[in-house]
């Protein structure tokens, strides 16, 4: 019963990375990967403390290609997929507040482009305001373009 | 001890237990369903029970305290620092794919337990950890054919798991330890260690080895509900291994479970290889730091607890091992009995013990309830059957007198000791001055018998109480009518 109906509610990129999240918890692994990985994650999170002592908020794109792989012909074993998490992943491991704002359209392109803004720990006040002022000052909320 | 109990000399069984009591709080360890027994199936289920997706576990600091206040209670050592980590495995009743436990730091370390009684020498037995983990759910294989029902209700109540050092070596031993333990959760209102309800199970390892050689191999029996089915299960197991041992086999190591209708112990149905269940320390719970002044709060807010008790009454009371362990390991009991001692008069405490052990537990026995039910259904209040002691105590009564008052007391919860004397016409008859007439009349008209018992016939006394005593339909004060009649007896006229 657990196999079919995991089997059938979850695609195939979903079920690697269960795999995977169980693989790396499994006895003979747990110290080598998942313990390792739970270090760098520590020396990721004090990196941010340090950037938020100088800085009240960071700024990144979302995607890192612009979309370029997104929008190939959807080939799951394309490792550049991975890629795309490339900004949004390392603040989400810190347990950082971010934020993702349109900016408007690539010129070449016409497609949408964003832009990612990260806050310190408990400051989504801070996080949202800026993001406010923002899209006042560059005039990118919806409607108004 | 029935001979099913032990092995053969030079044989030791070595036992350790694994006991799972049930925190009694309102609601479960991470989530605000309610944990009452005997909830008609899946209504005490939230959506973190049944691990909806999205939903998150929040503590419950009353388990916590309930749990601190055990480790103190049992002797154990607070980690001031616990983590909660996942245990995974796939089962049905099991929605989360995963029960949050404690397995590197666990709540508690170290502890004992004493045990003693009349034929076990007190023995200490180590406690060697306890942890806090969510129960899972229940699966019932019986109530439709070719399928299973799932019951979440049980879902994610706090557990603590308390596991012994393997230091008891008979049924007897594991009994007596889990019957403390019991007791000591209680008297603290931890847990309720109703067998029955399921609120304390017993997994018990079980091993044999010849005496002071290396411990042999383990098998361990699941789930035990009952203290009689647990020493049936230990007996059974060891002798089964001994058998494979004589026969110069193997113990295999493996979990079974204790078929209570064969009295047989058999290995689990469905065992798959040793379980790899991936602890690791889970995401969505901070460790629990619990400051030194924190915890030594809960360790000053605890309750007398039953070991002490049995000594106090001991010193204070003037009670027997026996007697105060009989009334001093249930907090009810141990209250209700230092209650009437309060309130009756004329009686020592160790006869207010006597009559509690004997006439009281007798009708709780007979009625087939405990003692707060005969207080609550049956009016039996401590000050209730303080009058009706005092009545005895005071000579208005006898004991045999009080025994037929109690029994009507119980049939009417509101009538008063004293009315029912007046009722029955039960007052003792304690006055000389009615008693006297009556023996002198009795000797007059058996003369022979007077004149047997001043030549030496002793024994003629006992005739001539029984003789008075039906004179009197009984009513007589035993103590009064025996100095009389001795007095004219021997010959003190009036």
């Amino acid at each position: 019963m657990i196999s079919l109906s995991r089997g059938e509610g979850f695609g195939a990129e979903v079920q690697r990375r269960i795999l995977m999240g169980t693989h790396v918890l499994s006895s003979g692994y747990y110290e080598d990967i998942y313990l390792q990985a739970q270090k760098v994650r520590r020396l990721i999170c004090e990196a941010y403390k340090k950037l938020f002592g100088l800085f009240d908020i960071l700024i990144s794109p979302v995607s890192p290609d612009n979309h370029a792989t997104a929008l190939k012909k959807n080939d799951e074993h394309d490792p550049l997929q991975y890629f795309q998490d490339f900004y949004t992943v390392p603040p989400s491991l810190a347990g950082l507040p971010c934020l993702s704002m349109p900016m408007g359209k690539d010129e070449e392109t016409g497609l949408p482009f964003a832009l990612q803004l990260i806050g310190n720990h408990f400051q989504e006040d801070q996080l949202v305001n800026t993001a406010n002022s923002l899209e006042q000052h560059f005039k990118t909320k919806k409607g108004e373009q | 001890m029935a001979s099913d109990d032990t092995l053969p000399a030079g044989w030791q069984m070595v036992i350790g237990l694994e006991v799972h009591a049930q925190i009694s709080s309102a609601s479960k360890l991470f989530s605000g369903a309610a944990t009452a027994f005997g909830a008609n199936a899946n209504e005490q289920v939230s959506f973190i029970d049944g691990a909806l997706p999205g939903m998150l576990p929040c503590l419950n600091i009353v388990c916590v305290e309930k749990a601190i206040m055990s480790a103190h209670a049992l002797g154990g050592e607070v980690n001031r620092h616990s983590v909660f980590e996942r245990k995974n495995y796939f089962y049905a009743d099991l929605p989360q794919g995963y029960q949050i436990s404690q397995l590197q730091e666990p709540l508690m370390r170290g502890g004992k337990i004493t045990i003693s009684s009349e034929d076990v020498a007190s023995k200490d037995i180590a406690i060697e950890r306890m942890h806090m983990e969510q129960d899972a759910g229940k699966s019932l294989h019986d109530m439709l054919v070719g399928k299973t029902c799932v019951d979440l209700n049980r879902s994610g109540v706090a557990l603590m798991e308390i596991v012994s050092q393997p230091e008891m070596h008979s049924p007897d031993e594991a009994s007596l330890y889990v019957a403390k333990l019991r007791s000591i959760l209680r008297a603290i209102g931890a847990c309720d260690g109703n067998m029955q309800e399921g609120s304390l199970r017993v997994d018990a390892n079980v091993s044999v080895r010849r005496e002071d050689a290396a411990l042999g191999t383990r098998c361990e029996i699941k789930n035990l509900n009952s203290l009689r089915f647990m020493r049936q299960a230990i007996a059974y197991e060891a002798r089964r291994q001994l058998a494979i041992i004589d026969a110069d086999g193997e113990v295999a190591q493996e979990t079974r479970l204790f078929d209570a209708d064969k009295g047989e112990t058999r290995s689990m149905r469905s065992k798959e290889e040793a379980h790899d269940y991936r602890y690791f320390p889970d995401p969505d719970i901070p460790p629990l730091v619990l400051s030194a002044e924190y915890i030594a709060s809960l360790k000053a807010g605890l309750p007398e607890l039953p070991d002490a008790r049995i000594a106090r009454f001991i010193a204070e009371h003037g009670l027997s091992l026996y007697e105060a362990s009989l009334l001093a390991e249930d907090s009810y009991i141990a209250i209700y009995f230092e209650d009437l001692v309060g309130k009756v008069e004329g009686l020592s405490a160790k006869a207010v013990a006597n009559w509690m052990a004997g006439e009281l537990f007798a009708r709780v026995k007979e009625h087939d309830v405990d003692l707060s039910k005969l207080v609550s259904d049956f009016g039996l209040s401590a000050t209730r059957a303080a009058s009706l002691l005092s009545l005895i105590g005071l000579d208005k009564i006898s004991a045999r007198a009080g025994k037929v008052i109690l029994d009507k007391m119980l049939e009417d919860s509101t009538a008063s000791a004293a009315s029912l004397v007046e009722k029955l016409g039960l007052q003792q008859l304690g006055d000389t001055k009615e008693l006297s007439p009556l023996l002198e009349k009795l000797l007059a008209e058996n003369s022979e018998q007077v004149v047997a018992y001043r030549d030496g016939k002793a024994a003629v006394f006992g005739w001539f109480m029984g003789q008075a005593m039906q004179l009197t339909k009984g009513r007589a004060d035993p103590k009064v009518l025996s100095r009389l009649l001795r007095e004219l007896l021997s010959g003190n006229k009036k």
